[in-house]
């Protein structure tokens, strides 16, 4: 070893790894044949380096790395807001004759809950797409009508929700819990967006409108002619009840 | 952008040092899985204190670290990825040199293979390196000249600032 070695080679490292453009102003300077060398030489390293490894980069992203990202996005969506409903879930009873009932809290966990879930986690993930919200757009009314109820396997109507200000955009099919749903989305004059799940749910008890709510997602469902459904939409309680009358009686009706 | 944006946009990096730092397609994505992993895990922590570049990279190594520690000798590849593979203008002698640098690089020292990385392929400053890799600059200066210093004898290059013809390199 040479006196000037390892001294020297750690000062030049230091110099040329600083990232300011005057220490690399200062080492083009150098007229020390040996420094011009080593600098050189450890130029020749990086390139090399850069071209043995540097195209990885251009290769597309394996989709089991994409998938910790989307799954983490996923969970962000559903574990906050379900967890939430879960833990607040209250039950508006509609009589028929009697008219408007009781309030009364139902335990989390409770199996109706499930329809909620699944209901929100739908919306979640497609209320945000721009592009292609919906499948089969309303103009596609009877096509979309059609394909609905042959695959939930129940005679389905798409309610029409004009005259409280929600247009239909289209809809599409999403899993259930025991086969297939449908899920029609709205919008409002301001781009809000909304959503009707629709799911076979035979031999269910029908029930009273079940509502929940919290941080700005809210949920009005309920059981019917073996069908569960659920509207989903960041709405007062008073207008997703509102809505969810509306629907119910055009589904209902046939 | 959010958080899980930022660090998506870094995947295709981490996967680039990965695949030079542990020299195997797969074994360097299960790295970087693992790193995405806690990193989307403890995303909460990054108070955006610094760049998420450096804070994703200090979570590889880390993973890395941790790995080495279970598998005993660890990640170390032997062969591993042919570098005879990689296009290269020049013809012959550029191939050479590449593969050269590639078999050296594998009997480089972990710390120093990782250190250089960061310096050569990531562009990192000594800085940016020293937090990733919690050390001090003269200590990671110091280590990336050996580092350096011992590519250069490997590839038969043994200059005047060589180490005076004795290997550095170690094979553990």
């Amino acid at each position: 070893m040479t006196e000037r070695d390892p001294i020297d080679a750690e000062a030049l490292i230091r110099m040329r790894h600083t990232g300011s453009d005057e220490a690399d102003h200062l080492l083009n300077l150098s007229a020390d044949p040996v420094v011009r060398e080593t600098l050189d030489d450890w130029d020749r390293q990086d390139a090399t380096l850069q071209a043995l490894y540097g195209s990885v980069t251009d290769e597309p992203v394996p989709e089991r790395l994409r998938t910790v990202i989307d799954e983490a996005a996923a969970h962000r969506a559903l574990g906050s807001v379900f967890a939430r409903l879960a833990a607040a879930v209250v039950l508006l009873a509609i009589g028929g004759a009697a008219g408007w009932g009781t309030a009364r809290l139902l335990a989390p966990g409770v199996p109706e809950a499930d329809l909620a879930e699944l209901a929100v986690r739908a919306h979640e993930t497609y209320t945000p797409e721009i592009v292609h919200p919906v499948e089969v757009p309303a103009e596609r009314h009877d096509h979309l009508a059609a394909w609905l109820s042959n695959r939930v396997g129940m005679k389905i109507t798409l309610p029409d929700l004009q005259a409280e200000g929600y247009r239909l955009l289209g809809g599409r099919i999403v899993p259930d819990e025991h086969g297939v749903a449908a899920l029609l989305m709205y919008e409002d004059s301001g781009g809000k967006r909304m959503t009707l799940y629709i799911a076979s749910e035979p031999g269910a008890e029908e029930t009273g409108f079940r509502y929940a709510s919290n941080d700005g997602i809210s949920s009005v469902w309920w059981y019917e002619d073996g069908l569960g459904c659920a509207i989903v939409a960041d709405l007062p309680r008073d207008r997703l009840k509102a809505l969810g009358i509306v629907a119910y009686e055009q589904l209902t009706a046939l | 952008m959010t958080v899980l944006d930022e660090i998506e946009a870094e995947i295709p990096s981490l996967r680039r040092y990965a695949r030079a730092l542990v020299r195997d397609a797969d074994a360097a994505d299960d790295l970087v899985q693992d790193c995405l992993e806690r990193a989307v895990r403890r995303r909460s922590q990054w108070r955006r204190s610094g760049p998420v570049k450096a804070w994703l990279f200090r979570i590889l190594l880390n993973c890395f670290r941790d790995g080495r520690r279970r598998d005993g000798r660890g990640l170390r590849v032997v062969g591993g990825e042919d570098a005879a593979d990689v296009a290269a203008p020049g013809g012959q002698e550029v191939h050479l040199a590449l593969r050269e640098v590639h078999d050296a690089m594998a009997r480089l020292p972990d710390d120093q293979r990782a250190a250089l990385l960061l310096v050569a392929l990531e562009g990192m400053t000594l800085a940016e390196a020293a937090t990733v890799l919690s050390v001090k600059t003269d200590t990671l200066a110091s280590r990336l000249a050996r580092a350096r210093a011992s590519l250069r004898v490997m590839t038969g290059r043994n200059g005047a600032t060589g180490s005076g013809g004795k290997k550095e390199s170690r094979i553990d």
